[in-house]
């Protein structure tokens, strides 16, 4: 009887130091998904962004712009440039 | 007995190491102890809502930012911590010392940091530095609707509120509600699990999708800027809408801001024209009384008005644009060339009453109630301070103030079979949970479906047989008018600025734009014939060919 007792005992505390480490374990992972979750929200509003950015107008023109599809004014002198067009 | 008197000690010696541990950390080194010392309080901060074009095409986003702090008390060498920071920041260090109160526990010192400059500071790895995480707000397409949006600033107590157009009308949406998370934790921020968890989730803005159509956004402001910069003039504005809706489809007004830099601008740049600003519509008001007076059957369109001069009221005497005049002229023909003198015979048949009563049916001295923040009612004068000149200026649209979205509103019953409809920028308002339809609204039936026919016929004969030969698109059926308004200046009318302006329609049978142009003082030609017509037929050829509109002449 005495040494089932003790049996007993030994067991509830290998259970407890048991769950003990299991709930640290826990803790971890849900610290870790936490900060994984945020860090992927983040990742997720910045190519938001950038699809939105190289979807946009602003950016088609700009690219145009570089590209040389636009039409530039050429400038119209009032008076002819004596030096630079050697008149 | 002596395993026991071991045991005994060993016990001993174990809680007196405990308890010295717990009086060193609670008395030495002051920890409060407390069944809420684990306790942690984190709001969680709702996402502000987006806004979205028809097409759902982004307008306004959120990006990722960060807010710097510092807390003074652990850091150890000052001096070098705003060296490394300034050159990160790429600020002057005095500025940055200015900010820096070494007896504060917590300093704010700058929002709106970007990913790479929190990037950084992070592998700076500075002690006492920290970074908050925030979210601004992103245009992808820049300054396109400025005015429209608005923009996000702060308050007095720093809190993101949005101020102008939809950030401002629709403000409490966009906002959301906070939420909170109560979690007991260990020192290194772990949940303590058997501890206390709990949660009030955050809700984030609700989204908006509105009636604009970013290209047509985009065609109209383009071709606005190129024509205030063609006439020289001081400010423009475009507003196209669906007149059988009153659905805004496109709104820009020049010079704008930029809402992501709005803090460089001053308030004046805010204001958006099209709901802030009154003015004289001048010529294009002429249609509005013309309409009233064939509803109430004082003139059908082939009546005929002899006009042989300027016609005298008091010590007033008012002419034709030109001064001149043709005889016998219809009711269509006092369209086609604007002729005042025509219209001041129209609202003598309309009689005063009845034009005060159409003004009013038309809306004008009321707000239209469009969602946009910073709209004015107007100006219209009560009943008793009418005299006979005016009754007579105002059936060519002076001596009256309107909104230019009071006057598209207007204008609109005209060619939708006569009904006012409430104009509105949002079509959809939606949550995580549901999605609210916005539909269109029946303020009131101002005239007739017949009278709408023949006003529409009267404008396309206008545009046909105008006095200026337009580069109108062939095989189109367009209807509209010119406006030339002088502008009032200290209880007179100054003689070198105008108002130009062009209101107009496509195509005639069922219409599906309406288009008003308003160009503020052009310097190279004061007509709306000259400047603001042109400005309407290049937008309307846009549209014809986006809306896929067929030849129907």
């Amino acid at each position: 009887m005495k040494y089932l007792i003790w049996f007993l005992l030994l067991l509830l505390v290998i259970l407890n130091i048991g769950v003990f480490i299991s709930s640290i374990r826990l803790a971890d992972e849900i610290s870790f998904f936490e900060i994984e979750t945020k860090k992927l929200h983040r990742e997720n509003v910045e190519l938001e962004k950038e699809i939105s950015f190289y979807d946009s107008y602003q950016y088609a023109a700009s690219q145009a712009a570089e590209l040389g599809f636009i039409k530039k004014a050429t400038p119209v002198y009032l008076e002819n440039l004596q030096y630079a067009f050697k008149q | 007995m002596n395993r026991l008197k071991l045991l005994f000690i060993c016990f001993f010696f174990l809680y007196t190491a405990i308890i010295t541990k717990i009086f060193f950390i609670q008395v030495i080194y002051f920890l409060p102890a407390g069944p809420d010392i684990y306790l942690q309080i984190n709001k969680i901060y709702p996402e502000r809502g987006k806004i979205f074009d028809r097409n759902l095409k982004p307008l306004v986003l959120n990006q990722n930012s960060y807010q710097l702090f510092i807390e003074p008390k652990k850091i150890k060498d000052i001096q070098k911590t705003i060296l490394q920071l300034s050159e990160v920041l790429n600020i002057d260090e005095t500025s940055l010392s200015a900010k820096i109160d070494k007896e504060k526990y917590w300093i704010a010192l700058f929002d709106n940091v970007d990913e790479k400059t929190k990037d950084k500071i992070i592998n700076l790895q500075l002690p006492g530095v920290g970074l908050n995480y925030q979210t601004k707000r992103f245009y992808p397409e820049a300054s396109l609707s400025a005015h429209l949006l608005g923009f996000v600033g702060k308050n007095t107590e720093g809190k993101n509120v949005g101020y102008f157009g939809l950030e401002g009308f629709y403000d409490k949406d966009l906002a959301g509600i906070a939420g909170f998370v109560k979690s007991e934790r260990d020192i290194l921020g772990k949940p303590i699990l058997l501890g206390s968890q709990d949660k009030i989730a955050s809700e984030n803005g609700r989204d908006l999708v509105l009636t604009i159509d970013k290209t047509v956004q985009e065609v109209s402001k383009q071709k606005l800027k190129n024509a205030i910069e063609k006439y020289q003039a001081k400010q423009g504005c475009v507003i196209i809408a669906n007149p059988q809706t009153m659905e805004i489809l496109a709104m820009v007004c020049l010079p704008d801001f930029d809402p992501a830099k709005y803090y460089f601008f001053s308030e004046s740049d805010f204001k958006n024209p099209v709901v802030s600003d009154l003015f004289e519509p001048g010529s294009i008001f002429k249609p509005l009384i013309m309409a009233a007076a064939i509803e109430e059957r004082k003139v059908m369109p082939n009546d005929l008005y002899n006009e042989i001069g300027p016609v005298e009221m008091g010590k007033y005497k008012i002419k034709t644009w030109d001064n001149k005049y043709e005889g016998e002229i219809s009711m269509t023909r006092i369209l086609e060339k604007s002729s005042n003198v025509g219209m001041v015979y129209v609202g003598s048949k309309l009689g005063g009453s009845l034009i005060l009563n159409y003004l009013k049916k038309y809306g004008f001295g009321e707000p239209t109630s469009i969602d946009l923040q910073g709209e004015i009612s107007g100006y219209l004068k009560s009943d008793k301070e009418w005299y006979p000149i005016d009754y007579a200026t105002v059936t060519f649209g002076q001596g009256i103030a309107v909104t230019p979205i009071q006057m598209i509103t207007a204008f609109s019953s005209l060619v939708n079979g006569g009904k006012l409809m409430k104009p509105y920028v949002v079509s959809q308002i939606i949550s995580s949970s549901r999605k609210k339809l916005i539909k269109p609204k029946l303020v009131r039936q101002v005239i007739s479906e017949r009278t709408s026919q023949i006003i529409k016929k009267m404008l396309e004969s206008t545009i046909e047989n105008g006095e200026v030969r337009w580069a109108k698109p062939k095989g189109y059926s367009i209807g509209g008018k010119t406006g030339t308004a002088q502008i009032p200046l200290e209880g007179h009318y100054d003689p070198s600025k105008t108002i130009a302006s062009f209101i107009g329609f496509a195509p005639v049978d069922k219409p599906i734009f309406v288009t008003l142009v308003i160009l503020r003082e052009p310097r190279t030609s004061p007509w709306g014939s000259e400047t603001a017509a042109p400005l309407f037929f290049e937008i309307a050829k846009e549209l014809i060919v986006y809306y896929g509109i067929l030849p129907d002449r």
